[in-house]
């Protein structure tokens, strides 16, 4: 790529592959709330990468389930929809932007630890301050850093001074990717779910995660849940958070949001309730492994 | 020869209440076998026949002092070691020794106090001052720094000041830093280096005493881990206040890995780091 470093990201944009194969129509079923299992099945079904990974992961120790899954229909009835759907676009995700031989970038094992862990605690999160749609919170907590991973992939050796400088200086990493790059992942993030046709959603998420205050005043809550998530996930030592900055939770602007919704959070003991989000250790890294094997 | 045995309800609460006086320290019925293992290693050294005897020569102020500062010194011995809780370890080390470290040398005062409070034999203390050995490199003479490692048990603060640890003490140490900051003695222990042990100031003080406290006013960071368990609600209260006091605005208070001040004091805003928590000063309501 040539240019100036600005030019350069901006053709990041035009250079986003484009939605693969079948995701298209599960994402425009993933608007539609009332979808039937037999129509999505028969979605993925018609991808034969996909129908792969919906078995294997419908049959893996996580799930337990008591017998054999043999057809993908059977995997979305026994697992849910939105789950198995999630699951399956972030593991083609990760394989569109999985790097080639030979070549240099960030851990892929770390990032996807971060993301699951990531997308489990939006959900519980979700769940503990009643805010919904749930199940577009753990996706858009899968997705959320996407940014990262493409970044690293086209900008490799200034996204290798990005990292370099967060660890030297012990910021943030956002704050390095602004002086390093004048970009920040979350608007990387936002770009491909948009070419994407992803839900306006979770473009929303995937943007404004490190700026809770920009998102529209509709979906800041659930952008705010999805903001805490990613800091419980980055302090508890998940894979790759980003950095190892401190943070007073209290005075993030993701805590305010979700306060404002829930007032009595006030009196919450935040240390215990991180501490306790401990209980989700098995199905995080049991999640992560399932999408390592892909 | 009566064989040994435990304590009766009244001796234990004796004792205990003696303890607590002095302490501030309260065993519970859930400890109080530790009080007994304790005490029945005192009546062996003291060849004592039994506790009631060994509570009269505590009560009878010919002998008080003495016997009680025997029996303090046994009771507050805590388990501590070298680099102890790794994620608080890293915390201090990569967010807040370089965090302060910038602040002070911004205003050319490269002045850094700290307060191990509860420090028993040093290990934490010293841990610090490695910290920040490691931290300034060959910038460290050019700061001002003191550690003040306090406690209550003079055996222990004697230890501090010795700076002599079995290897056990270190097990958690990197090798690297036992190179760089050690010296192996004849009989297989570590010593700590001048350069480390220059640092740290050993002082008798007790926590519940808010007039000894006073001289470890203006500190940019307190390690008070492990210490508040032992103390009765009461007591913690006025050891939070003292450390709110003696806190700079802008400093860090670190508990133990598994502490919460929450519950018990609200003057303090809490701080995450990975898998750690310290807590900062919120400033005074007016």
């Amino acid at each position: 790529m040539t240019g100036t470093l600005r030019q350069r990201i901006e053709a990041i944009r035009r250079y986003l592959p484009p939605v693969p194969g079948v995701f298209a129509e599960l994402v425009q079923l993933l608007h539609n709330d009332n979808v039937d299992t037999r129509v999505l099945s028969r979605v993925i079904a018609r991808d034969p990468a996909m129908s792969i990974n919906v078995l294997r992961i419908a049959n893996s120790a996580f799930y337990g389930l008591p017998n054999k899954v043999k057809t993908v229909e059977h995997a979305v009835t026994m697992l849910g929809l939105k789950e198995i759907t999630g699951l399956c676009m972030a593991c083609e995700t990760g394989r569109i932007f999985k790097p080639r031989p030979g070549e240099k970038h960030v851990n892929l094992h770390a990032f996807w630890l971060h993301s699951v862990a990531t997308a489990v605690f939006s959900r519980l999160f979700s769940n503990q301050f009643r805010v919904e749609p749930q199940d577009q919170a753990y996706l858009a907590g899968l997705l959320h850093d996407i940014g990262q991973l493409i970044l690293d992939r086209f900008l490799h050796a200034e996204y290798e001074q990005v990292v370099k400088l967060t660890y030297d200086e012990n910021i943030p990493l956002v704050d390095a990717e602004i002086r390093v790059l004048g970009e920040s992942h979350g608007t990387i993030s936002g770009w491909l779910m948009d070419k994407w046709h992803l839900p306006p959603l979770l473009s929303e998420i995937g943007s404004c995660h490190h700026a809770v205050g920009a998102a529209s005043a509709e979906n800041r809550l659930i952008v705010a849940v999805v903001s805490l998530a990613d800091q419980a996930a980055r302090l508890k030592g998940f894979g790759f958070g980003g950095d190892e900055t401190g943070v007073i939770l209290e005075e993030t602007e993701a805590f305010k949001v979700i306060q404002q919704w829930q007032p009595e959070l006030r009196e919450l003991d935040i240390a215990r309730f991180i501490m306790d989000l401990d209980r989700a250790d098995f199905d995080i890294t049991s999640i992560e492994e399932m999408m390592d094997a892909t | 020869m009566q064989p040994d045995r435990h304590l009766t309800d009244a001796e234990f609460i004796a004792l205990r209440d003696f303890i607590y006086s002095k302490t501030g320290i309260f065993y519970t019925e859930r400890n109080r076998f530790l009080l007994d293992a304790r005490v029945r290693e005192i009546l062996h050294q003291n060849g004592c026949k039994d506790p009631a005897s060994y509570i009269k020569s505590l009560l009878d102020p010919k002998t008080s002092a003495l016997e009680g500062s025997r029996l303090i010194n046994k009771v507050t011995i805590t388990e501590t070691s070298f680099f102890r809780d790794p994620p608080q370890i890293t915390a201090l080390a990569k967010n807040v020794i370089p965090e302060l470290a910038k602040r002070r040398g911004q205003f050319g005062s490269r002045l850094l106090r700290i307060w191990s409070a509860g420090s028993s034999s040093g290990e934490e203390a010293y841990t610090v001052a490695i910290l920040l050995a490691e931290h300034f490199k060959e910038q460290l003479t050019a700061w001002n720094i003191t550690i003040f490692a306090t406690d209550i048990n003079e055996d222990a603060l004697q230890a501090c000041r010795t700076g002599v640890y079995k290897p056990y003490a270190l097990r958690n140490a990197p090798h690297e830093i036992k190179e760089r900051y050690f010296r192996a003695t004849s009989d297989g222990a570590f010593a700590v280096c001048d350069e480390i042990k220059g640092l740290v100031v050993a002082e008798k003080a007790s926590l519940t005493d808010p007039v000894a406290c006073k001289k470890y006013s203006g500190v940019d960071l307190i390690l008070l881990r492990n210490v508040l368990i032992y103390f009765t609600t009461d007591a913690k209260t006025a050891v939070l206040q003292s450390c709110y006091e003696n806190l700079r605005d802008d400093g860090y208070l670190f508990l133990g890995q598994s502490e919460a001040v929450f519950g018990i004091n609200h003057s303090f805003k809490l701080v995450t780091f990975v898998n750690t928590f310290a807590y900062k000063k919120l400033p005074p309501v007016h």
